[in-house]
């Protein structure tokens, strides 16, 4: 009787939430197989009467679309990797080190993430004009990797705070270094946390707009968000079908990350901020 | 749960579809802007990539006219090898059209050029940003008020020296063929030739041709206001047909309202200034004074106001796509709105295809948009930045770029038969651009931006009914003085 | 929180180990954030505007803070933009808690654990793609929300005209948004509560309500610490959900800091103001993301 109690309520819910969470994404799947006409319109249509692929063909024949993947694929992964290597040590660092200063930065991180991007836009366009790295790849990787480091060294920290100090003083006792027990002993441990961290710095990079569009120009500089929203127009009509179509294939990599790595995602939060 | 599954399994099997469909698909060629891309690739590949002197570029046939002049009356002979131009604008059509006829200059000048466009939500911010910091364009394509401002700013140079060089400019440059009043309001700024026309814009009033001509409506306009029915030339006029296609205030009218337009809060003011001028009122003077806290000012604001009870109540929140789609749904007797409406009316599934026609504004005098393209200051080939100007605002490529909605700025190119008969709307456009007095963006240097929100905010609350129209006007010319002043402009 | 200490020393090299650890982390913060931050300082006292001439920058003291502390839509934006986040951001965690709360009932057995993966898609779909599909929707005469509202009876909601629905439609989306977040580590929290605790209340006649406020909620107070304040940074942000569904309509009542200051910025080109306006926003968001943090980490321990 309860357990009944409890399945139904469990039920009800599932489909509230599916309803609220999941309607726009399937309404951004099925606009992006609609025909033109069929988008805007009264009864709306619920289920697509008349299914095209235009839409997509539309998207893949942008000039430079491929390009354009490529880009955020470069940039994102990138921009992950070394995100994941920096925070791996820094994160490292903070945990096991007493020094002086120490609270100091590690609030300063923590306190950086605050800033609203707006006032960091310019001085990084000035920056990188002096620097000659407007309008590049590389650029964008270094500022992907700053804006990604505050959360990333605060989940890093946590990982490591979880560790039991004795197994690393068991290693130094072993006779091995720092660095020595950081690679054999930490590094292994941490994976878990790798994993959630790579995540997480991936999609916001992949998703990230404003950077990219204030530091780079040319048509094979432009990451995906960047060309997506180039579609939407104010004095003519947006080509929804082709926007929806758009966002759906940036939405791939995104879904097949969530539905692989959904279950680490939850366990390195875990593992994360018990102590955090 | 199984379902989801379904559905997951659908959209990936959908996405290999695509993209056989999208690869098979490729060697058929574009399969919209047909003539477009048929000619530029059918001429790229007819001549030889030759770099001898004299470059032979054959012109594509583009609405049946075979464009001729495409060496800008042979002053482009490749001399122009190895040097690179950027030129920016707006993501879109303007984007299409200057990548459409880059290749061909490419071609006769030798030089390359390279087209960067910004989403239309942010290229504004972004282009301003590089002129006064990075300097890395030589050419920008932008709405006219913006260009006027970098002109004050000295952003962007006179175009005089190099059209008064002889050895420079092609003898086919004609000024004197633009529309009069949009070279001198589009390309004019303090007696200097800052820009040329590239893409002309106006107002143009849209209305149900089927409805206007219907015999019975006809009869029945008549037996309840003593007039004909006919397309509205004044705005009493106007208001009254409005009145009568409307259904709360005429239950025979067989659509739901007189009239509709895109009225968001960055469209509203245009309501306002279609008719400003048309009661000899303007929005800033030549002194860059605002002009509009009058008589003309008063009757126009209430004139919008007036014709909002004809319209949707939902006026002020329709952008684009939705107003548009409202009239296409047939819902409205009559539209204000850009040229390219024409295109949602005429599409696919449009319930009012080849019923409507079109006229200039009531009152005459409709708001002008429009965009202009430039030399920056900063430019380090500023010849070879002119020819390509030169080149893409020229009689011939005029005609090339219409195929990205660019109408032409060319009185010779309104006359060609060819696209009179293609456009028939073009009779419409020529007349608007003509008459037009007002810009769409108050032209003042600097702040114009400033000045739309201004307008809009004041424009709004008017026609929301939470200020009466006196006050609004006081308002707005006092935060426009103050902006105007802020800015310290030097009169023109 | 203890650590051992370094000064049991292996090799030279170790000594130099905090450093070599965290010095790329430090360096990319150093030059990358704290720089510009104050660049920017530097920028927000600077009469600086980018339409006019590059030879009218002058330095103007404090004028740009009295300027946004005087202008009427900087307050006003300060204002709603603090409501939005408190409404937003207790209603996501809510909701994120009852999200998990649910995906965690033993009920259906494993079952139910495909939507975990269903409810954070949310998070993946690019901000501008998400935000224009909402604005589709909310649109007033064909958007699907007003034709179900209408087919229900209930009339169709002008959302970006009237003050009230273009609030709440922004907060409808930033919930869409966020709530997976908040569901995603709430779950992780939900995992660290040790079963026997929870049965033991169950046990002692607490109820399934009674142990969840007074044996789960104490145990995941820190998650709750961490998620809240991580929101409450990320809310008072909001930027492309008001773009895109209302651009700060009716008037100016739905404009936030964050579109306030872009664009006084960009828009109205105006550096000087605008860096002065995100000074202020920013010492806004720390202040009160430290106030949640602390409030919530500070509160009385029940157990």
């Amino acid at each position: 009787m309860k357990k009944n109690t409890e399945k139904t309520v469990v039920s009800i819910l599932l489909g509230l939430f599916a309803l609220y969470f999941l309607f726009p994404i399937y309404w951004t799947l099925t606009t992006s197989i609609k025909p033109k006409g069929s988008i805007i319109k009264l009864p709306p249509e619920w289920f697509p009467h008349r299914f095209t692929w235009s839409n997509y063909a539309e998207v893949f024949s942008q000039n430079h679309i491929g390009r354009v993947f490529l880009n955020s694929l470069l940039v994102a992964s990138a921009t992950t990797a070394v995100t994941v290597l920096v925070t791996a040590l820094g994160g490292y660092g903070f945990s096991r080190f007493r020094f002086s200063g120490r609270n100091l930065w590690i609030y300063t991180t923590i306190v950086v993430r605050m800033i609203p991007g707006l006032l960091l836009i310019i001085p990084y366009y000035l920056m990188f004009q002096k620097a000659g790295l407007l309008d590049s790849l590389t650029g964008l990787v270094i500022v992907y990797v700053t804006a990604a480091i505050p959360l990333a060294i605060y989940l890093f920290i946590g990982f490591y705070n979880e560790m039991p100090a004795e197994i690393f003083e068991s290693a130094r006792i072993d006779g091995c270094s720092e660095y020595g027990t950081f690679l054999r002993i930490a590094l292994p441990l941490v994976v878990p946390g790798i994993v959630v961290t790579s995540i997480l710095v991936f999609m916001g990079a992949w998703n990230e707009f404003s950077l990219s569009l204030i530091l780079t120009f040319s048509d094979d500089k432009k990451l995906l968000p960047l060309a997506i929203s180039s579609l939407v127009q104010t004095q003519k009509d947006t080509p929804l079908g082709t926007l929806a179509a758009a966002g759906t294939l940036a939405m791939l990599p995104a879904i097949a990350l969530s539905l692989t790595t959904q279950k680490y995602i939850v366990d390195g939060f875990t593992a994360g901020a018990v102590k955090g | 749960m199984l379902n989801a599954n379904q559905k997951k399994t659908r959209a990936v099997l959908g996405m290999g579809f695509a993209a056989v469909l999208v690869l098979s698909g490729c060697s058929g060629g574009n399969n919209n802007d047909n003539a477009a891309s048929a000619g530029a690739s059918g001429s790229a590949s007819a001549s030889p990539s030759g770099t001898g002197s004299a470059v032979q570029v054959d012109g594509p046939t583009v609405y049946g006219i075979k464009l001729q002049d495409m060496d800008a009356g042979g002053t482009l002979k490749g001399q122009y090898k190895g040097q690179k131009i950027v030129v920016a604008t707006m993501a879109g059509d303007t984007e299409k059209a200057l990548k459409d006829a880059a290749p061909y200059f490419e071609k006769v000048s030798g030089a390359t050029v390279e087209v960067q466009s910004f989403p239309a939500e942010s290229y504004m911010e972004k282009i301003q940003l590089d002129l006064q910091t990075n300097h890395s364009f030589d050419s920008v394509v932008m709405p006219v008020a913006l260009i006027h401002g970098y002109a004050e700013g000295g952003l962007v140079q006179d175009l005089k020296p190099y059209i008064d060089n002889k050895d420079l400019v092609s003898p086919n440059l004609d000024l004197d063929d633009f529309i009069p009043s949009l070279l001198d309001i589009y390309g004019n700024y303090k007696s200097k030739l800052v820009a040329l026309p590239y893409k002309p814009d106006a107002q143009i009033f849209f209305y149900r041709k089927d409805l206007f001509e219907d015999p019975k409506l006809q009869a029945s306009f008549k037996a309840k206001t003593g007039h004909d029915l006919k397309v509205p030339e004044t705005p009493d006029e106007m208001a009254e047909a409005a009145a009568f296609f409307t259904k709360s205030l005429n239950p025979d009218s067989p659509v739901t309202y007189g009239y509709s337009t895109m009225a968001d809060n960055t469209s509203s003011r245009w309501i306002w200034t279609n008719r400003l001028a048309a009661f000899g009122g303007k929005d800033v003077d030549k002194d860059f004074k605002p002009a509009f806290n009058n008589e003309a000012g008063l009757k126009a604001l209430q004139f919008a106001k007036q014709l909002t009870q004809y319209a949707p109540k939902e006026l002020l929140t329709l952008g684009w796509d939705e107003a548009n789609t409202l009239f296409a749904n047939g819902e409205a007797a009559m539209m204000e709105q850009w040229p390219g409406l024409m295109q949602t009316v005429e599409a696919d599934g449009s319930k009012v295809k080849g019923k409507v026609g079109y006229a200039v504004t009531p009152g005459g005098a409709p708001t002008m948009g429009g965009w202009s393209i430039a030399m920056t200051s900063s430019t380090k080939n500023a010849d070879l930045t002119y020819k390509f100007i030169e080149y893409v605002t020229s009689k011939d490529m005029e005609v090339l770029k219409i195929q990205d909605k660019m109408d032409p700025t060319r009185t010779s190119n309104y006359m060609r038969p060819e696209l009179q008969q293609q456009f028939p709307m073009y009779q419409t456009l020529l007349d608007s651009l003509t008459k037009g007095k007002i810009m769409a963006d108050p032209d003042v240097p600097y702040v114009s931006p400033k000045l739309d929100d201004i307008m809009e905010q004041a424009v709004q609350s008017v026609l929301r009914g939470e200020l009466d129209p006196q006050k609004a006007l006081g308002i707005m010319e006092k935060s426009f003085n103050e902006e105007i002043q802020g800015a310290s402009i030097t009169a023109g | 929180m203890k650590r051992a200490d370094p000064s049991v020393r292996g090799g030279r090299l170790d000594r130099w180990a905090p450093i070599v650890f965290t010095a790329p982390t430090l360096l990319f913060i150093v030059t990358l954030m704290v720089f510009p931050f104050f660049y920017s300082i530097y920028l927000s006292l600077l009469k600086y505007k980018l339409t006019l001439p590059a030879a009218s920058i002058h330095f103007a003291g404090l004028d740009n803070y009295r300027y946004m502390l005087h202008n009427a839509s900087f307050l006003r934006a300060t204002e709603w933009t603090f409501v939005f986040s408190v409404i937003a951001v207790a209603v996501e965690v809510t909701l994120g808690m009852i999200m998990a709360l649910t995906l965690s009932s033993t009920a259906f057995g494993n079952r139910t654990a495909v939507f975990k993966s269903l409810f954070i898609m949310p998070l993946m779909l690019a901000p501008i793609v998400s935000a224009k599909i909402w604005s589709l929707l909310f649109q007033v005469i064909y958007g699907p929300i007003n034709y179900v509202l209408s087919s229900l009876g209930a009339g169709r909601v002008s959302w970006s005209g009237e003050p009230l629905p273009a609030k709440l439609s922004i907060i409808l989306v930033d919930i869409w948004q966020s709530a997976p977040f908040c569901m995603l580590i709430l779950l992780a929290a939900l995992k660290t509560v040790p079963k026997e605790l929870t049965e033991a209340a169950a046990i002692d006649g607490a109820g399934r309500f009674g142990s969840f406020f007074k044996v789960t909620l104490p145990q995941i107070r820190h998650f709750l610490a961490l998620v809240v304040s991580i929101r409450i940074m990320d809310a008072l942000r909001v930027f492309d959900s008001v773009v895109a569904l209302t651009n700060g309509a009716p008037g100016e009542s739905t404009e936030t800091l964050a579109t306030v200051t872009y664009k006084t910025a960009f828009r109205y080109a105006d550096i000087g103001a605008g860096s002065a306006g995100s000074i202020l926003y920013f010492l806004f968001i720390v202040v009160f993301s430290l106030l949640a943090f602390v409030f919530l980490q500070r509160k009385p321990d029940r157990s």
